[in-house]
């Protein structure tokens, strides 16, 4: 994969919900470090209402978190702006939540441990 | 100590109750006897003291009215010889025949009754001028000794009693004649006075009158005794004896008392003194007649006391006995009862004797040794139980032990029993009671406890390593996730060609392959999340062939045998499809020479009604030990040796059957092969064809 990015590319702005403070920190350092500007909540209700507040290129959804889901994260998303694009990460694809995150608009899933290329290559479409 | 214990037990077992009311019984009795008795016998001695005063009072006044009527007679009689010029002729001529004659006719006249035994004139001196009936010897000899005393006196006179010839007792009444001398009556007590004391009111045994009086120190009786004749005036007694009524009577006038009498018998007497004289009225009355009424009513109440006694007594024998005899009939009962227990008891009961053959057994000895009883009683205790000690061994314990042991049947099978031995003393002989339970079912309990138990613990220890596994993998998984990324963004950052790229790819294939590992452990703990569909198993091992083709290689051939009719089973695809797999690469592995292995798919309805599916995986390979079979499900164990494979395989495969509700059978042979038969529920709308 051929790096730098291009302009274009920079100030992408992701939001990152999970409960995972180690995924949380490798993300943030990882793509702002590709200069993006990245938003991360451990807590999956706060991560909702960031989601909600502000417009964000990307939303990296854990599934399986205390309190909210990350089906239900989607479903809430989506319903109020159907723009945002969801990527879903679990360790657990065959979880029936994917299915059900998947079906309410959910873009696609990454499975722990994800490739970053794969992020970035949502990041450009 | 032992005897002291029953003879404590005995007592206890008394009905104290019913003893108690017997003794206050009798006691009472007794005490309202004594009382009674005594008051009556008080009652009697008062009575009889009133009744011998009156008698004495009236015997007194009696005396004293008889000796007054001798001392107003004679005064009369005097008149005739004062006035007829008798006593002066007589004085003259003392023996003048007519004047003695005439004195004859006159003492004839002046006593008509006789009551006197002599009539005679005495002169001044105290001689005897005349006397009718002459020929009483006392007179004239003794006659003046006894009237000189009284003469010159100018009344009438009475002596005092005394004896005269031929043993007689006299008294002297002595009338004044002036200028002659004196008239004096001779007077024969026995004829006159004593018949007065002997008369008694009532009829009595023992009662007399005692007339005596004082001489000197001494007191005399006066009159005949009615215990001894002729003792009249010969009789005395001391008078410093207060335990003679007769002395008493000569210290009071009047009184009371018990004492003795002249025989030294006890006697209750009252006395008084005799009115004009010096005599003392004794009347007297022996104990033994006062008592004698109450000593027949002691009698009789004595008799009473004993009927009701012996009454008591009897109805207290009687209950003692209906006691015992109730105890024995429950003693009785007792042992039949305990017979019944010892014949129909649950466990084997025998009796032995001291050198260990067997005299007594139960009908459960019989059932379970299965020989006649005829054919047990015949026996030696070492032909049921050989490896019992000799007999004395048996005898020892006294105290009683409790040993596991075998005991051999008829047929000569064995049963497990624990034998409750203990000797005993009957009498003379030493028995040693074998009480003997079979225990085959708590063997096969323990049997089948000990087995649970280790499930159990096997259940639970893969339960503990599939959490730890379960949090490990997690963990790890997110850790990786982090590292991927820093190492994706290194590759990323490192200009094309840089040294360190091989570095940079190297942390990303470790991170690959770490990652399977926790997907493996995940799979394991069961923490993998399910997406549950129906599915179809036929078709789903039919879709997987290929790939288990390319798992197992070219050198082993896969024969799948579908079941005629569907079978459905609710679960994950994707899950299941591993298992397949996992199990193919583990036939693989024990079949490195090639061989076959088959997949075949069963229905069948189990125990409990549930339908399940099997599917059963067959290799030709080497097959396992028993210790490998054990173990076959623990993650990371291996028999490959390190870096041949993950040792992650099976877990995944027990993991995954496990969260689909299913388990997991193995049979397995060294050098013939292995079988794996998977079990799943079908889902229920599903049916065996």
């Amino acid at each position: 994969m051929n790096f730098p990015a291009k302009e274009a590319d920079l100030g992408k702005r992701i939001l990152v919900i999970d409960d995972e403070a180690m995924i949380l920190d490798a993300i943030k350092i990882i793509f702002e470090d590709l200069g993006h500007t990245v938003e991360v909540r451990a807590n999956s209700q706060a991560g909702l209402e960031e989601g909600l507040r502000a417009d964000y290129d990307l939303v990296l959804v854990d599934i399986r978190m205390p309190g909210k889901n990350g089906a239900e994260i989607t479903e809430e998303l989506l319903k109020a702006k159907p723009a945002t694009r969801v990527l879903l990460i679990t360790a657990y694809p065959n979880d029936p939540l994917v299915a059900r995150a998947l079906g309410a608009g959910a873009h696609a899933l990454l499975k722990k441990p994800f490739e970053i290329a794969k992020v970035l290559d949502f990041l450009e479409k | 100590m032992k005897s002291a214990l029953r003879l404590r037990g005995w007592l206890r077992r008394l009905p104290w109750d019913i003893i108690a009311v017997y003794l206050v019984f009798n006691a009472l009795v007794g005490a309202f006897a004594r009382i009674s008795l005594e008051r009556i016998r008080q009652d009697m001695r008062n009575r009889s003291f009133d009744d011998l005063s009156a008698i004495a009072a009236l015997k007194g006044r009696q005396i004293g009215d008889w000796l007054l009527g001798l001392l107003r007679q004679a005064p009369g009689l005097t008149h005739e010889i004062e006035h007829e010029g008798l006593g002066a002729r007589l004085l003259r001529e003392p023996a003048h025949p007519s004047a003695r004659a005439e004195f004859a006719d006159y003492a004839r006249r002046a006593d008509p009754q006789h009551r006197f035994a002599s009539v005679a004139l005495a002169d001044g001196e105290g001689r005897v001028l005349a006397a009718e009936p002459s020929d009483l010897p006392l007179l004239p000899a003794t006659l003046s000794s006894e009237v000189q005393p009284l003469l010159g006196l100018p009344w009438t006179r009475v002596s005092d009693l005394f004896r005269g010839p031929g043993d007689r007792i006299f008294l002297l009444i002595v009338s004044p004649i002036p200028e002659i001398g004196a008239l004096v009556l001779l007077v024969d007590a026995r004829r006159e006075l004593f018949p007065l004391l002997r008369e008694w009111p009532t009829a009595s045994r023992s009662a007399e009158t005692l007339l005596v009086r004082r001489e000197e120190q001494r007191v005399v009786f006066l009159n005949d005794l009615r215990f001894r004749q002729g003792t009249a005036l010969s009789l005395t007694a001391p008078l410093g004896d207060p335990r003679r009524p007769a002395a008493e009577a000569m210290k009071r006038r009047t009184g009371v008392m018990e004492g003795l009498d002249y025989r030294r018998q006890r006697v209750l007497a009252a006395w008084r003194t005799v009115p004009g004289s010096s005599w003392s009225i004794v009347a007297k009355v022996d104990v033994v007649e006062v008592d004698r009424p109450v000593r027949e009513l002691t009698l009789a109440y004595a008799a009473l006391s004993i009927v009701l006694g012996l009454a008591s007594t009897l109805f207290l024998v009687l209950r003692l006995r209906q006691l015992t005899s109730h105890n024995r009939a429950e003693r009785e009962a007792l042992v039949t009862h305990y017979g019944y227990l010892a014949r129909y008891a649950n466990d084997i009961i025998l009796l032995l004797d001291g050198k260990g053959n067997v005299v007594e057994a139960n009908d459960r000895a019989t059932e379970a040794y299965g020989y006649a009883r005829s054919e047990l009683l015949g026996l030696r205790y070492t032909d049921l139980d050989p490896a019992a000690g000799r007999p004395g061994d048996l005898l020892e314990a006294s105290g009683g032990m409790v040993v596991e042991s075998s005991h051999r049947r008829k047929d000569g099978s064995h049963f497990p029993v624990e034998a409750s031995i203990r000797s005993m003393q009957v009498g003379q002989e030493r028995y040693v009671q074998c009480i003997l339970r079979d225990i085959s079912e708590r063997k096969e309990a323990e049997q089948e406890k000990r087995r649970l138990e280790e499930l159990l613990a096997k259940v639970q220890k893969q339960e503990a390593i599939g959490r730890l596994a379960g949090g490990v993998a997690h963990d790890l998984n997110n850790a990786l996730t982090a590292i991927q990324g820093y190492g994706e963004l290194l590759k990323m950052k490192l200009p094309a060609g840089a040294g360190e790229m091989r570095s940079a790819e190297g942390i990303l294939a470790a991170v690959a392959r770490a990652a399977r590992v926790t997907h493996g452990l995940l799979a394991f703990s069961e923490q993998l999340p399910l997406s549950w569909e129906p599915l179809e198993l036929n078709a789903l091992l039919s879709s997987s062939r290929q790939t288990l083709e390319r798992v197992l290689g070219p050198e082993i051939v896969l024969e799948l045998q579908a079941h005629p009719a569907a079978l459905v089973v609710r679960g994950d695809a994707e899950l299941l499809s591993q298992v397949f797999v996992h199990l193919a690469d583990n036939a693989r592995r024990a079949m490195p020479q090639g061989g076959r292995f088959t997949i075949s798919l069963e229905g069948s309805r189990g125990q409990d009604n549930a339908e399940t599916a099997c599917l059963r995986m067959r290799d030709t390979g080497v097959g396992m030990s028993e210790e490998v079979r054990a173990r076959l499900f623990e993650p990371f164990f291996t028999t490959q040796g390190f870096g041949q494979g993950a040792g992650l395989g099976l877990p995944i495969v027990f993991g995954i059957v496990r969260q689909h509700g299913g388990r997991i059978e193995v049979d397995s042979e060294q050098g013939r092969g292995t079988e794996f038969r998977i079990i799943l529920p079908l889902a229920r709308q599903a049916a065996i064809g």
